[in-house]
């Protein structure tokens, strides 16, 4: 009888530089189909600040390093088509594909 | 007649990023009663237990945030008083005609220096799913979800808030009920038209027409816990609470809608009479005012907004 391996369904996501964890790289995994911010405030491990969740303040604002993602919908107000091309998305919104790395990418228009 | 000039708040028009998504937050998880769509896509719906027609309009695009507050006046005369006070203070008014907006009267809007849209009308429609008024009942229909009474007060972030102050007491006759002291010259208000403890709240941050959050009011504390049970079902992302205020002194909880504009659920809060003094709250103990119990700050709560 032949044993399947079921294809990993965590990726891991690392956030280097968040200010929250002393700028030290902090690691956690994330589930098939889940959001990188979500499921790094479910870690318990988070370098960046939890903000609404819903692509709307920018508090969790990031430049993705390296890795795939899809990305749900977000306030253009913090992310502007030439962010999104250049991999400027909010964490709260992006689902991932493969491993990621990411790093903050403050907003702009926000008063810090 | 105690109560004039300034009724009450009125409407408040708040952006969202999906329409779909934030129905089912406003109307079913909420429990606010739909109440129509216009041509320009904009929903419009009400607390259960409201008499006027609707108290919040969404309004789908590409950032989150809000549009304009809106508040009700007694009457045409005094808009009419209003306008020519606003215009005396230096304040450019602008007229909304009646109709504007579905089964609303005329509206005076001007722009508050903090960068906000502030409206005042006398007249709106009474709904048609209102109170009852014979023999009634205490829901004109079983609300659901967390079932908000009704559309309370909203906290704007701003600059320029001692002039916003101003604009509020000297021309509105508004009274300021708190302040804090925020540090750093920055300050926080609370100011009431009524014998609530706010109907509109301000905080100073440089960048104009921000959004902290819009308030629903519930009549219990056990309706703000009942409330909280919906929001963790639901995965609702909770910012703080069950908890409560020393400013105000609200039961609260705060959550975030789909497109990330912060809600409150609250209950309680004191009594206010024109004649009180207003309370003061210093740099140091800023977390028992917002955390009564917990008495520590959370960035969060304070620095994210849209």
């Amino acid at each position: 009888m032949t044993v399947v391996t079921a294809p990993p369904t965590r990726f891991s996501c690392t956030v280097i530089g968040g200010h929250l964890a002393g700028d030290e790289p902090i690691s956690f995994t994330v589930g098939a189909g889940r959001k990188v911010l979500h499921e790094m405030a479910m870690s318990g491990r988070a370098p960046l600040v939890v903000g609404c969740r819903g692509g709307g303040c920018g508090a969790c604002r990031v430049r993705v390093v390296s890795g795939t993602y899809e990305a749900l919908r977000m306030s253009a107000r913090h992310v502007t088509p030439d962010d999104l091309a250049r991999g400027v998305v909010l964490a709260c919104r992006i689902v991932p594909t493969s491993d990621l790395v990411v790093e903050p990418a403050p907003s702009p228009v926000t008063a810090g | 007649m105690a109560v004039n000039g300034v009724l009450r708040p009125g409407f408040i028009q708040l952006r969202v990023l999906d329409m779909g998504e934030a129905l089912v937050h406003y109307r079913d998880r909420l429990g606010m009663f739909e109440v129509s769509t216009g041509d320009d896509g904009r929903v419009f719906l009400k607390g259960f237990d409201e008499f006027d027609r609707h108290s919040v309009i969404l309004r789908e695009a590409d950032s989150a945030g809000i549009d304009l507050f809106a508040f009700k006046v007694l009457d045409d005369a005094t808009l009419v008083a209003f306008t020519e006070r606003l215009q005396a203070y230096g304040l450019e008014t602008e007229d909304v005609a009646p109709g504007a907006d579905p089964g609303l009267g005329r509206r005076v809007a001007f722009m508050l220096p903090s960068g906000h849209r502030i409206e005042l009308y006398a007249e709106m429609e009474f709904s048609a799913r209102g109170p009852q008024v014979i023999n009634p009942n205490v829901w004109p229909e079983e609300p659901k979800g967390m079932a908000v009474t009704r559309f309370d007060h909203a906290l704007l972030y701003g600059p320029n808030i001692s002039e916003v102050v101003k604009i509020f007491t000297e021309v509105l006759d508004f009274k300021l009920a708190e302040r804090a002291d925020l540090g750093g010259g920055a300050q926080a208000v609370w100011l009431t038209c009524s014998n609530k403890a706010h109907d509109i709240a301000f905080v100073d941050i440089p960048e104009p027409g921000r959004f902290h959050h819009v308030a629903f009011y519930l009549e219990t504390v056990n309706a703000v816990v009942h409330a909280g049970d919906v929001m963790a079902y639901y995965d609702i992302p909770i910012d703080i609470g069950p908890t409560r205020h020393g400013i105000t002194r609200g039961h609260t909880i705060y959550f975030f809608d789909p497109s990330g504009n912060r809600n409150e659920v609250f209950a309680g809060g004191y009594t206010y009479y024109p004649d009180n003094p207003t309370r003061e709250w210093t740099t140091d103990q800023l977390g028992k005012g917002i955390f009564y119990y917990e008495r520590q700050l959370n960035e969060a709560f304070l620095a994210v907004y849209t």
